[in-house]
């Protein structure tokens, strides 16, 4: 019986072309993204393989999401076949058994829905053999084939999730017989997906994130998160490979079962009593009895009525058809459904917003609504394309067409109608959004809501921006024959076409669909600054739905007619009667373009994305030959600035006094100019000799020649003045208020300047690039390189005053100490003068702000800012007073007379170190929420600390620009934070951040594009002098002490402080930390300098015998591995002979994250497998090896052991 | 009024000639229009109620042309497509409220307008239930309902009694001999008893073509002492096919009872039987 049903369900499906339609379709997908750069199914990077295993078996994890649908639409048609085709009276009523028709299908539509899962397969073999041939994409990005990846998939991917998500199908069809349930249960899981991710945010809860994922994507994730380019090209994750990833397989796997044989025991072969009906009412009648009519009684005379005529009965008609429409999709149990999880999705996002180290932000609103936008706007979106479909079709789904179709209405009243409904819908989801952010923000004690604000951005900007897709979708549907295709065309258009400008290399807002220019939402400047073009933009492509709506109402699906031409003929008949409201709004929507086109492509004209490229290719081709000439130095720099917030207008004029120091005369100055503003030099000395407006490169005469040792002053105008609309709002640096800009902004950079040359691998091959390293190569004997810091590419230490002026309501502020302040008129001036030499890299800014000040051993310390930011103002100043002291202390004299942070709009997301100056954003620190309890980081405090840090590290003393210079400055930094925080807020601080910082490096050093390099040669990778360098730094602290390392570093300080080139490379400051460690550990410089070094510790066994005298005894077995890694990530492991400590733990406290330590021991480790014993006074409760993670750990969650 | 058609034709995309240059007179009261199932009757009354489009041809209500004045006829329309349904959950009352404003009916006509006509349908009882709930016969007296909105001059009702059990049918007879007498109301059917019971005029379609045109006694008239029938074995009848114009066959307990079209009594043992609407229909059907 079973095998009847099963052979007749995949017979049944190997005929229709659903199956090898879709095969064929994954199939070129696949192949698509296999031998195409551009496309990628879950990322990689260049030396990763376009078929690395690792990214096959991913593949299948993506598209078993992708084919959720298919899994529905298999098994679907599997069970309700017979209830489609109206022959489940005659199947039922044949002798067969229940169990052999419902699994029999159940494993027939099984089998058919793994079919077009092997298009992976074969897209990516295809791909790799055709990609050999043609050589879209260079060879070495191909590995060979990789088989047991692609049965990895199925074991991990395709079949766990195919018994997941299709016993839930199957069940739920079975069940409600109705084909729209499954759907809206498919939606439902994608949506389990889309939260368990907002799990992961915060690294505690990877347990939690590892099992809620239904599908396995991010399991799977998690357990290969720190595998290196090299195993991610060779490995794939077996099944049995990686414990939570098995655990959840079965766990959803078993959820698909049970749903399955509960669809199984609630299913019935019986006729189906329907409530509410269904459209097959025909086939299952009401039990409501006719009546019949008493034909002797009198006829009803109908009254009389008389037809209304005119607008007012339009209205009518409208009204009428919005509130049916609107009330059925309102009252639709999709609609609720979907809303709700959006709504609960949207709680979620909005309280468990964490950032990098687990601290929250605070609720401010222009947070709020990029929340909404971020984890709401899928689930509206949804819904719009739902209903769009499902209103379109409406009557024709209800057969309901022909009635409403020959009423004496206007095709524009049904249009509009159902428009209406669907803006009303989102409207009120978005009003239920503000509902839910204000509701969070008060949960959160937060009280600024601003209702402007969301109102502004959320009700008005999204719903017009959105309500533009619904004419999209409607015409799509109007000129659909099918809804499903319709859906599909629909779907597509709109997923697909934001890659589609990309790959096509359009930036132009009047092509993209709905295009407007990017912008951001700061508590500065509202929208101000892309206010105007916004607007513009806006009405540009609302004008253009205007347009989109009467084609659609023209094609309006009125009537049988289903013939082209037919249609064309009944389309051009109404035409009729809007000739004059489309020709109107044709020619406005015209004139709107043809201003707009004027604007950006002409006024404002803006170099597209393959322009720019090809112009930084030909700026490096023309000029690169001219990046060692000896060039004058800039030795003293003069602004004066004035700012007019109002209209966005900048005017600046700059006197250099640039210097020969070279040996040799020069006769020519080659400038690098911004591409902001124009420039104009006064100089009787120099004369043009080329000017490449182009490519932004100038070459002048000096005559007579600069002597060495001699100097000229240059000056030079640099304005920016707005004017139109843009494509792309430039310059929001400078802003109506919160004006943020550096000193390289506006001026010009002497000399070629290496950094703007392309650095993409892949793409200087395209261009016919010479490959290029990102840094010059590390070697302290190249005096040469050595001339220059990394920082500095036209300068070294520069004294620098500035006059500023702006609106009297705003404070403008300038690198160095304010010298004097003056009103004149309603401008407000500022003068500002370097307090110490610096290097010429700064920044102005210009804002309405608080000001928070206090001084310290005459040291000015400052807080600049927005009046409603005032909550971490407090941590920050404390922050920079408690980095002084340490600094001071430790490091030596701090050379400027003021230290200040400054807040700056949220436009970027940073916080950044000049002398004495600190800029930092308004989203990161400023509204940072930082709760009370101690177990959390205070990250304000911590990044401040970072700031200052560079006070030192870079503003003192920076390296050279070649490999290894980030160390002497971020690494330091980096160290510099920690020691301040541990003092602050103890050791236990620092386990959590460390582990954080362990967990970044490790994952990153997997996505590594290039290689990996050892800390001392480290080229500008985050990872390293950051992340890693917190932990090596930390480490040679407990190895060698605090005073050691501060003696090192202040030391190295002293041979270094504000001198003039050769600049210091990183074998310095190791030369010196290298005096201060003893002999026995010198082996740990190598180990975490100068090599890739990682660890393998674990403890296998932990016992504890409780011994007479009411101590505990405590046996720990462990095993040890010491790997080195080369650039690729390839391990090799070497014999271990190291320092580590093993140790105990009590069960922490409720609440707390750390138990208290009750055994701490450095032993030396000198083989794989140990033993260890001691005694304890407390009953512990973990105890391992490495206890608080030093070491780089390979997985460092096996540490520790519990009891 | 008067219903006008000339020179009517259509052909679809694929090549079914629907329509071939079809003309009727259509005068007020009740119009048969019969034909077997694909006759394109439909095809003809989509285009009289403004959902088709003709290749060529004229279609005039009074001074309405109807092909290209498409909203002056839906303003005097009532139309009961062969197959509709409604919204799925809306009640009846609701359903004809929308369709009443859809229609232009003023909302303060509206109300009294739908009672009557929910009470004239005899539906009043379950005006609050969804349509789509209702059994056959009384979503197709909904479906008369609708169609009386709006006192309309054309009413067209196509194929309205397929599917219903004789008493609902009946019903729906009575319910549309109630129309006045001024408007225009077109049955299409493929029954020949609806037209025998209701109409005063009638054609017959097949093959898109009109085959007949007018009364059903005229029709009925000509072919007075024509036919004539027998009881016959089945397997006699290939033989009877090969003699005979055979018009009709049916089955009377068991037995084939053939009716054949002859001017001359054919003897044989054939009887004179006395002429049918069904008779005139198969006649005019086989003729072609």
């Amino acid at each position: 019986m079973f095998s009847t049903f099963f052979n007749f369900e995949i017979k049944n499906w190997v005929r229709s072309p659903m199956p090898w339609i879709f095969l064929l379709l994954f199939g070129l997908l696949q192949l698509g993204a296999t031998v195409s750069d551009n496309i990628t199914i879950g990322g990689g990077g260049a030396n990763i393989w376009k078929n690395a295993a690792l990214g096959i078996q991913f593949s299948y994890g993506i598209w078993s999401l992708i084919g959720l649908l298919l899994v529905a639409a298999f098994l679907n048609g599997s069970i309700l076949r017979d209830f489609e085709n109206h022959t489940d009276q005659i199947v039922f009523a044949s002798p067969i058994n229940k169990a052999g028709y419902y699994f029999g299908h159940y494993f027939g539509g099984f089998a058919i829905a793994i079919i077009p899962i092997f298009g992976i397969a074969l897209g990516y073999i295809f791909g790799t053999f055709l990609n050999g041939i043609f050589e879209w994409t260079q060879l070495e990005r191909y590995g060979p084939n990789n088989f047991l990846a692609h049965f990895n998939g199925l074991m991990v991917f395709t079949l766990p999730n195919l018994l997941f998500a299709g016993g839930i199908c199957y069940a739920v069809a079975a069940v409600t017989r109705s084909t729209a349930y499954p759907f809206v249960a498919v939606l439902l899981l994608m949506v389990g997906y889309i939260i368990s991710g907002t799990f992961l945010q915060d690294i505690d809860n990877e347990t939690i994130a590892r099992l809620a994922d239904p599908f396995g994507i991010r399991t799977f994730s998690i357990a290969t998160k720190y595998w290196t380019v090299d195993q991610q090209n060779n490995m794939s994750l077996g099944l049995f490979d990686d414990k939570w990833v098995l655990i959840n397989r079965l766990i959803w796997s078993g959820v698909g079962i049970a749903s399955l044989l509960f669809g199984y025991k609630r299913f019935t072969f019986e006729e189906k009593a329907r409530s509410g009906g269904k459209k097959n009412s025909k086939s299952s009648p009401a039990p409501i009895p006719s009546q019949s009519i008493n034909t002797t009684s009198p006829i009803i005379p109908l009254p009389r009525v008389t037809l209304g005529i005119g607008i007012a009965t339009r209205w009518s008609q409208l009204w009428s058809q919005f509130k049916t429409d609107f009330k059925s999709s309102a009252k639709s149990t999709p609609f609720l459904l979907i809303s709700l999880i959006g709504l609960l999705n949207l709680w979620g996002g909005m309280s468990g917003a964490t950032d990098g180290y687990g601290t929250k932000e605070l609720p401010a609103t222009t947070k709020m609504v990029d929340y909404v936008r971020g984890s709401f706007y899928l689930f509206l979106m949804m819904i719009q394309v739902y209903f769009c479909g499902v209103l379109v079709w409406k009557e024709r789904n209800a057969k309901t067409n022909e009635i409403i179709d020959a009423m004496p209405t206007r095709n524009w009243t049904m249009w509009l109608g159902k428009y209406l409904a669907i803006t009303s819908l989102m409207a009120i989801l978005l009003s239920l959004a503000i509902v839910a952010a204000v509701f969070t923000q008060s949960y959160y004690g937060y009280d600024r809501h601003e209702i402007g604000m969301f109102v502004g951005e959320i009700l008005v900007r999204d719903l017009i921006g959105l309500s533009f897709w619904t004419a999209i979708f409607f015409l799509i549907h109007a000129l659909s024959r099918n809804m499903y295709l319709g859906f599909f065309i629909g779907v597509l258009l709109f997923v697909g076409h934001s890659f589609l400008w990309q790959g096509l290399k359009i930036s132009s807002n009047l092509v993209k669909l709905g295009g407007t220019p990017s912008y951001k939402v700061s508590d500065f400047f509202g929208i101000a600054p892309y206010a105007k073009d916004l607007s513009w933009f806006n009405s540009y492509w609302s004008l253009f739905g205007g347009i989109i709506a009467l084609v659609t109402i023209l094609f309006w699906p009125r009537g049988k007619e289903t013939w082209w031409k037919k249609r064309i003929a009944i389309a051009s008949n109404e035409w009729k009667t809007y000739k004059v409201f489309g020709m109107g709004i044709i020619s406005i929507w015209a004139a709107i373009a043809g201003f707009l086109f004027y604007n950006t492509q002409v006024l404002n004209k803006y170099d597209g994305e393959t322009r720019s490229e090809k112009l930084r290719v030909e700026y490096e081709q023309f000029y690169k030959k001219y990046e060692d000439i000896a060039q004058p130095r800039i030795v003293d720099v003069k602004y004066n600035i004035q700012l007019f917030p109002e209209s966005r207008t900048m005017l600046a004029h700059v006197d250099w006094v640039v210097r020969n120091k070279s040996t040799v005369a020069i006769d020519s100055m080659h400038l690098t100019t911004s591409s902001t503003g124009k420039m104009r030099f006064e100089n009787p000395r120099l004369t043009l000799l080329l000017n490449d407006s182009v490519r932004n490169y100038r070459i002048y005469r000096i005559s007579p020649a600069l002597a060495p040792g001699d100097s000229m002053t240059v000056s030079f105008d640099n304005n920016f003045i707005p004017k139109g609309v843009e494509n792309e709002v430039t310059f929001v640096k400078m802003t109506q208020n919160g004006t943020f800009f550096n000193n390289g902004d506006f001026t010009p950079v002497i000399g070629y300047v290496e950094s703007s040359e392309m650095s993409s691998k892949n793409d200087r091959k395209k261009y016919g690039l010479p490959e290029k390293t990102r840094a010059p190569a590390f070697n302290p004997q190249d005096t040469v390189a050595r001339m220059k810091a990394y920082i500095g590419a036209d300068a070294d230490w520069v004294n620098v005053e500035t006059t500023i002026s702006t609106s009297t309501d705003q404070i403008a502020i300038a690198p160095g100490s304010l010298v004097k302040e003056w009103t004149e008129g309603n401008r407000r001036y500022f003068n500002y003068k370097f307090d110490y030499k610096g290097w010429n890299f700064y920044s102005f800014m210009s804002a309405r702000y608080e000001v928070a000040r206090q001084e310290w051993n005459g040291i000015k310390l400052e807080v600049y800012y927005h009046k409603d930011h005032a909550y971490n103002v407090d941590r920050m100043m404390n922050s920079m007073r408690k980095s002084l002291e340490y600094y001071i202390k430790n490091f030596g004299p701090y050379y400027h007379k003021q230290a200040r942070i400054i807040e700056f709009p949220r436009i970027a997301s940073f916080a950044q170190a000049f002398p004495g100056t600190m800029p930092y954003s308004e989203e990161i620190g400023f509204m940072q929420d930082l709760p009370e309890e101690e177990d959390d980081l205070d990250k304000v405090f911590y990044v401040v600390a970072h700031e200052m840090g560079h006070q030192y590290w870079a503003h003192q003393a920076c390296g050279a620009a070649m490999q290894g210079s980030e160390m002497t400055t971020e690494t330091f930094a980096q160290y510099s934070a920690l020691m301040v925080m541990e003092h602050e807020y103890g050791r236990d601080q620092m386990r959590k951040f460390l582990t954080y910082e362990m967990d970044g490096y490790l994952r990153a050093r997997g996505r590594e594009q290039l290689r990996e390099l050892p800390l001392a040669k480290c080229e500008n990778q985050g990872y390293i002098h950051y992340q890693k360098g917190s932990v090596v730094m930390y480490y040679l602290k407990e190895m060698i002490g605090e005073e050691r390392v501060n003696t090192a570093l202040s030391d190295y300080l002293k041979r270094f402080r504000y001198m003039e080139p050769p600049f210091p490379t990183s074998a310095d400051p190791i030369a010196e930390f290298e005096k201060q460690t003893p002999d026995s550990l010198r082996y740990i410089i190598k180990d975490l300098f100068w090599d890739i070094t990682l660890f393998d510790n674990r403890t296998t066994e932990v016992s504890v015998r409780n011994l007479p005298n009411g101590k505990f005894e405590v046996t720990i077995k462990t095993e040890s591995r010491k790997l080195k890694a080369d650039d690729l990530g390839k391990e090799n492991e070497v014999p271990v002979a190291d320092w580590m400590e093993i140790g105990a733990f009590a069960k922490p406290e409720s609440g707390k994250r750390f138990g208290k330590t009750l055994y701490r021991q450095r032993v030396h480790v000198t083989q794989l497998s140990n033993t260890f014993t001691f005694v304890v006074d407390e009953k512990p409760d973990k105890a391992g090896i490495d206890p608080f993670k030093l070491l780089i750990e390979r997985n460092p969650e096996d540490n520790l052991k519990e009891f | 009024m008067q219903l006008s058609i000339q020179n009517l034709s259509k052909t679809y995309p694929n090549g079914v000639k629907a329509l071939v240059d079809v003309n009727l007179e259509i005068p007020t009261g009740m119009y048969g229009l019969l034909g077997p199932n694909g006759a394109g009757k439909s095809t003809l009354m989509r285009t009289l109620a403004t959902l088709q489009d003709a290749d060529s041809g004229t279609v005039t209500l009074g001074d309405i042309n109807v092909l290209t004045d498409k909203d002056a006829v839906r303003r005097v329309l009532g139309y009961l497509p062969q197959e509709f349904g409604i919204y799925p959950r809306i009640s009846a009352v609701d359903m004809l409220d929308h369709l009443a404003t859809l229609k232009g009916i003023p909302s303060g006509q509206r109300k009294d307008l739908v009672d009557a006509l929910l009470q004239r349908v005899n539906l009043w009882d379950h005006r609050k239930k969804a349509v789509s709930s209702y059994s056959g016969g009384m979503r197709q007296r909904f479906g008369i309902a609708q169609a009386l909105i709006g006192d309309p001059k054309l009413i067209i009702v196509d194929e309205p009694t397929a599917g219903l059990d004789p008493g609902e049918r009946n019903r729906f007879y009575n319910l549309l001999s109630e129309i006045g007498e001024n408007v225009i109301v077109i049955l299409s059917t493929h029954i020949v008893d609806d037209v025998k019971e209701l109409c005063s005029n009638m054609a017959i379609v097949n093959h898109g073509r009109v085959l007949y045109a007018g009364a059903p006694e005229a029709a009925l008239q000509a072919l007075k002492d024509k036919v004539w029938e027998k009881a016959i074995s089945k397997p006699e009848m290939e033989t009877y096919q090969a003699q005979y114009k055979i018009i009709s066959n049916k089955l009377v307990a068991g037995k084939p009872i053939i009716h054949i079209l002859s001017d001359e009594p054919p003897g044989d043992g054939f009887k004179s039987a006395e002429a049918s609407l069904e008779d005139v229909f198969f006649a005019h059907i086989g003729a072609h």
